[in-house]
């Protein structure tokens, strides 16, 4: 019943697959074919090369039609050649199936390159072994590359120790300052008050006044040295960053400065501030730095007014900002308000070392945030820190419990 | 001050030996006070040895040990000190220029008694020296055996 012309569905079947299996080899050989970057060749069981593809040509520099036919030796060294390496790459391909090696090979123009090589048998079905499918890269550029990428990271490991040493030996100044200054001043300040004491009664008013100073200014020089200190201790602690309530910090950093305030009329404004993300301990610091600088600055004021908020900066941050009604100062000198030890007033006027707006800038950076001030002679100073807000949910809640 | 110790003083300074004993004398407190000068002097003391060989074996009341001294530093006085079966019951009392943070902590690892800054302020620095003078010299009961008090 099943006329000649019939295909039986087995038969059918069978020529679709035919069908769809030819069309994969072309594709594939097309894509083997067009593949630039790798050199995707074959070799018959004796090492002629038997096919050819773009990236070989582009690799080793031959022509499908100068190529095929040739022995693969010729892309050995010389000495390679000598020492029979191609037939016993050959040979380990046989008999382990594959070999992978990082080589030197040889151009067509003789220039060589390092080479990474893949070695596949081909056997057929029966086990015979057909040939060899080698595929070449070209590594001298990624090894050059790692070359590069060590010799930099030789260099960053020797930046790092040189940054190191300088740590130390910036400690260790830090250290001499500590002890070996301090003690001549000490010995300064000590023996004056000796001749103070000892000399008193013969000494006139103009020597005693002169004793008098040199006390003052050892004492003074005690202080500078001791903030110095602290200023480069704040540099090398470790900040404990976590969920920290601003609230609280400025009560505290207020009850700090009281007894300074004992005797004043201050009106003090304090608004909502939000929990962020710090070092309690360092941001009490910079809160106490900025409150007594307002209380400092606004001595002259009957009714001193301060006032500490926050501005919502809508993004990851937020600006806190303390206010006074106090002496203020000229913008034009906005810039140097928080260098070390720069100062914008006379030490009669306004006490001080220099050093509590630079502790402010320098803790604050520390936190990835910015200071900046705003004022006008005798019109008061607003100060601003920004701060990353407290990271999530739970800090947020865990900072304000 | 009839029941008082002796005071060791571990100080190379001259100034620093003067002021001392300036503050120590203003309390009558300098009448058995030993002064080294460095640390090698000081371990000589206190194991009796080189020019302290005849010395009293009792051990001091208390020593006031600075921390950068010539030759033996003051941290590794005090380590040889709290690592001596008979020596390590003298209370040590750090008194230095040293605010660092390092120092402190060494000291205290090391067993020190107290830890003081010596104050750059004249009256501060009297002040620290008399009362530790009459805390240690005076106020504190030594273990028993440590040191013979004079009579």
């Amino acid at each position: 019943m099943t006329s000649p012309r019939d295909e039986s569905a087995d038969e059918r079947r069978f020529r679709l697959v035919e069908l769809a299996l030819r069309e994969t080899e072309q594709r594939f050989s097309l894509l083997v074919e067009g593949v630039t970057d790798y050199a995707i060749y074959m070799l018959d069981p004796n090492g002629i090369v038997t096919s050819w593809n773009r990236g070989a040509q582009r690799i080793k520099g031959y022509r499908t039609e100068e190529i095929v036919g040739q022995h693969f030796s010729c892309f050995y060294t010389e000495e390679d050649r000598r020492a029979n390496a191609p037939q016993q790459t050959l040979e380990i391909a046989a008999r382990d199936g594959r070999f992978e090696a990082e080589a030197l090979r040889v151009r067509k123009d003789g220039s060589r390159f390092l080479a990474n090589v893949v070695i596949d048998v081909l056997k057929d079905e029966g086990g015979q072994l057909i040939g060899f499918a080698k595929i070449t890269r070209d590594v001298s550029e990624r090894v050059q590359a790692a070359r590069e990428l060590e010799r930099l990271n030789r260099e960053l490991q020797k930046r790092a120790a040189e940054l190191e040493a300088s740590n130390k030996e910036l400690e260790s100044f830090a250290y001499s300052v500590s002890h070996d200054l301090r003690a001549p001043l000490r010995h300064v300040a000590a023996y004056s008050e000796l001749l103070q004491k000892q000399a008193s009664s013969s000494l006139d008013d103009k020597s005693r006044r002169y004793v008098q100073t040199i006390l003052e200014s050892a004492k003074r020089m005690g202080n500078l040295i001791d903030d110095l200190l602290a200023f480069s201790r704040l540099g090398r602690a470790e900040a404990k960053m976590r969920a920290v309530d601003l609230q609280q910090v400025v009560k505290e950093a207020i009850a700090e400065v009281s007894r300074d305030t004992r005797d004043r009329d201050i009106a003090w404004k304090i608004g909502a501030l939000p929990a962020c993300h710090g070092d309690s301990s360092m941001l009490k610091l910079v809160v106490v730095n900025l409150v007594s600088n307002a209380v400092k600055f606004t001595r002259m004021r009957t009714r001193a007014e301060i006032e500490i908020g926050c501005v919502d900066k809508d993004n990851d941050e937020l600006e806190v900002f303390v206010r006074d009604n106090g002496a203020g100062f000229d913008m034009q000198y906005a810039n140097k308000l928080f260098g070390v030890f720069q100062r914008l007033h006379l030490a009669e006027q306004f006490e001080g070392t220099g050093i509590g707006l630079a502790t402010v800038q320098r803790i604050t950076h520390r936190h990835g945030g910015q200071v900046r001030a705003e004022g006008a002679v005798d019109q008061g100073a607003t100060f601003y820190f920004s701060l990353p807000k407290a990271h999530d949910l739970a800090e947020r809640t865990a900072g304000t419990s | 001050m009839s029941t008082m110790g002796r005071i060791l003083i571990v100080e190379d300074d001259p100034n620093d030996v003067e002021l001392t004993l300036t503050a120590l004398g203003e309390y009558n407190l300098a009448n058995e006070v030993v002064i080294t000068r460095d640390g090698q002097q000081a371990l000589d003391y206190l194991f009796c040895r080189g020019e302290f060989h005849a010395r009293p074996s009792e051990n001091p009341a208390v020593m006031l040990l600075d921390l950068k001294l010539p030759r033996v530093d003051g941290l590794e006085v005090l380590q040889q000190v709290k690592a001596d079966e008979r020596l390590r019951v003298i209370p040590v009392v750090v008194l230095t220029s040293s605010h660092e943070e390092k120092d402190k902590m060494r000291s205290y690892d090391f067993g020190v008694n107290a830890y003081v800054v010596k104050p750059v302020d004249f009256h501060e620095f009297v002040n620290a020296v008399k009362e530790l003078g009459v805390f240690w010299a005076v106020i504190n009961e030594p273990p028993p055996g440590s040191m013979k008090k004079p009579t």
